[in-house]
């Protein structure tokens, strides 16, 4: 990562501005630099787009290739990821310096990715088993200044809204054979909906408290950020912790809290439906208190995350506010995509739920300010001799050890 | 708490930056890379010229300076090139034997002797072994210092000295990052604005900004920084500065406590943070530029 050196009485400096909410280049500690969106800028590709966000530069380009579809969704087609670190943006990334980065962005952007509501994956597919389309995105960091993630996932977000994917045209030859025909016409395309895809919201703790789009100068006086990817539905994709230093729960639900500026808007999480589990769980059934007759309406997991094999699942209330504002945070720490569902034996599964306090198991836990429902999943016998636990962050086991603690 | 998020699309932006530039200055000689100078074969070809079939050619953008026969192209954008007395603010990169290594923007890391910086206890106190041994609690790697150019080595690098009291290591404040060749050369560079800060308009290219400091800690030497919170009004004044010189570099206007300082008032109708939305900048700067033309002729 691109870091720079400051003293430590610019950083006495920097974090007492943050916690008087007053930043150094004067924004408050939830303002966005000012951002320029320029669509259509590389000739050679299907979409692209370039984000500038203060001095940080972004320029995305995604080609459509025609493949196979994965075995796992023959009707699907799939999004490919890679992030270039190009050493025009600092001198640190020449050679393979930029490699380490790279992949952390690449691999944050699979998971961010890795659901069946950002995209609408089933559109890229022309026949089933047979031919799907691809999409490459790849993504040219010029220029850093802090807030890689969030400049990144808008660009992608414009890029692919730009995305114009030739139409297709499937004729059943003689003997059974198809032939894909593929329209000369350049206006003759389909646009991808970009309803759902997700934009990266970093939070990044600095002292006391936490700032968005952090600069160079402030990354560097703060220990670490949280990445959520939320959809414009309010789905969470993706949460993750970067950084060396550890997160208290109390700061992560005070970060999930941040909303957006337009007044009209649902509160940021919000959930506005449930998310059904897929109907091979047996939610209600193992569950001592379904959702159904849960007091606010709680968030389900949304069948792609239900895909992971050890998920920790938190569903927290806020209890000062209303029901809307009930949110989900997941933690899926293996994606992957290819293996088959796995089958799911919801064999230790823990409610806790603020009103019905009927689980034995666990108590309510009075001393967070939030009231808890916790669901755990654990993998099936069977699966987890198969993989190992995956290691999950440091503060999110810090969160779970401290629940089940009480 | 809202988030405020300002996106646009780059229509929005405006050409009119190179046109601040040039019309002010039609009377000096402005090149870009490729403008031929002249075609008499009479001349010698200086830095930034390169001979194109007989023809004397730029090859930086820039100002052309003539020393008798021989022609010369002073970049505009451009690392800096220092001199004998100049003003610099730099940032310790590295400690060695006897010497810091100072990054200041040009092309070598210019290097500050212990022996050339005042130590705590005056001017005439005898560097011993143990100063050296504990070079790295006087200054250490990050710190800010403000020094002034003793001398310039064979290969371009900078000799600093802090022998006085005026510089030396810099506590809170902003540093903010600008082309050197945008500062102004003037009598003195350590300014107290009446806005309530105070700014140090290193030759270098790096300004800081500060709280205007109450009175001097002479026994300190210049090493003690204070870390007490610096209150919000000041903060705000620092802020609103630094943006000033950010929409001033951006529009190439030279900076000198003047330029600043007529910026500052004149964006004290904005909100500090929107200072450094394009269309705000220009607006500012354009200001600035008639207030200082009305002002100075």
């Amino acid at each position: 990562m691109a870091t720079v050196q400051l003293s430590e009485a610019e950083k006495v400096y920097v974090l007492h501005g943050i916690r008087d909410d007053l930043r150094v280049d004067g924004r408050s500690c939830e303002d966005y630099r000012h951002m320029e969106i320029e669509t259509d800028v590389v000739s050679n590709t299907d979409g692209s787009a370039k984000v500038t966000l203060g001095h940080t530069a972004v320029l995305v380009g995604i080609k459509a290739e025609m493949g196979k579809p994965r075995p796992a969704q023959p009707a699907e087609g799939y999004m490919e990821f890679f992030v270039d670190c190009s050493a025009n943006a600092t001198p640190e990334f020449e050679g393979r310096g930029g490699e380490e980065l790279g992949m952390e962005l690449t691999n944050t952007l699979y998971r961010v990715f890795n659901n069946k509501r950002s995209v609408d994956l089933a559109s890229l597919c022309i026949s089933p088993g047979e031919h799907c389309w691809l999409l490459y995105v790849d993504v040219l960091l010029l220029q850093c200044d802090g807030n890689l993630y969030d400049g990144i996932s808008i660009a992608i977000k414009a890029a692919l809204f730009n995305t114009k994917i030739p139409k297709v045209l499937i004729t059943e030859g003689e003997d059974g054979v198809t032939e894909i025909e593929l329209s000369d016409d350049p206006y003759d395309c389909v646009r991808l909906s970009v309803d759902n895809v997700p934009c990266i919201v970093t939070l990044c703790k600095v002292g006391p408290r936490h700032v968005v789009d952090a600069t160079l100068q402030e990354k560097a006086c703060s220990v670490a950020s949280l990445i959520m990817a939320v959809t414009p539905a309010g789905t969470c994709t993706c949460m993750r912790k970067v950084g060396g230093g550890s997160l208290d729960p109390e700061s992560i639900f005070e970060m999930t809290e941040v909303r957006g500026h337009d007044p009209g808007a649902p509160p940021f999480p919000v959930c506005p439906s449930f998310f059904l589990l897929p109907p091979p769980v047996p939610l209600s059934s193992s569950s001592p208190s379904s959702s159904s007759s849960s007091p606010s309406s709680f968030f389900l997991l949304p069948p792609p995350l239900a895909l992971p094999f050890l998920l920790l699942l938190l569903f927290l209330s806020p209890s000062s506010s209303s029901s809307s504002s009930s949110f989900l945070l997941s933690f899926s720490s293996s994606s992957s995509s290819l293996l088959p569902p796995p089958p799911l034996a919801l064999s230790s599964l823990l409610f806790l739920s603020p009103s019905s306090s009927s689980s034995s198991l666990l108590s309510p836990l009075p001393l967070l300010p939030l009231s808890f429902l916790l669901l755990f999943l654990s993998p099936s016998s069977s699966s987890s001799s198969l993989l190992p636990p995956p290691p999950l962050p440091l503060s999110f086991l810090l969160l779970l050890s401290r629940c089940v603690d009480i | 708490m809202a988030m405020a998020v300002d996106m646009r699309l780059p229509t929005f932006r405006s050409d009119s930056r190179s046109v601040s530039l040039f019309d002010r200055k039609g009377s000096k000689d402005l090149v870009v890379p490729g403008d031929v100078i002249t075609t008499d074969t009479g001349f010698m070809r200086g830095h930034g010229t390169y001979l194109d079939d007989d023809n004397l050619t730029a090859s930086v953008a820039g100002e052309v300076e003539r020393v008798d026969k021989l022609i010369c192209v002073k970049p505009l954008k451009t690392r800096f090139n220092g001199e004998v007395g100049d003003v610099v603010v730099g940032r310790i990169t590295e400690v060695q034997q006897k010497r810091w290594k100072v990054e200041t923007n040009s092309r070598l890391d210019s290097v500050l002797l212990l022996s050339s910086v005042n130590l705590p206890g005056g001017e005439l106190r005898r560097r011993c072994a143990e100063d050296e041994l504990t070079m790295r609690s006087y200054l250490q790697e990050g710190d800010l210092i403000s020094a002034e150019v003793q001398s310039v080595y064979a290969d371009g690098a900078l000799l600093l000295h802090t022998r006085s009291l005026k510089y030396g290591k810099l506590g809170q404040g902003v540093l903010v990052q600008i082309s050197p060749s945008l500062i102004k050369r003037q009598k003195t560079h350590f300014h107290h604005l009446p806005c309530g800060a105070s700014i140090i308009l290193g030759n270098n290219g790096f300004v800081w900004l500060y709280p205007t400091p109450g009175q001097q800690d002479e026994e300190a030497g210049g090493f003690f920084t204070s870390l007490e919170p610096i209150s919000l009004s000041d903060r705000e004044v620092i802020s609103r500065l630094r943006n000033c010189l950010l929409a001033l570099s951006a529009h190439k206007v030279l900076l000198y406590d003047t330029s600043v300082l007529y910026c500052y008032e004149v964006s004290l109708s904005q909100q500090v943070k929107d200072i450094l939305k394009p269309e705000v900048m220009e607006e500012i700067v354009m200001m600035t530029q008639q207030k200082l033309v009305e002002h100075e002729g």
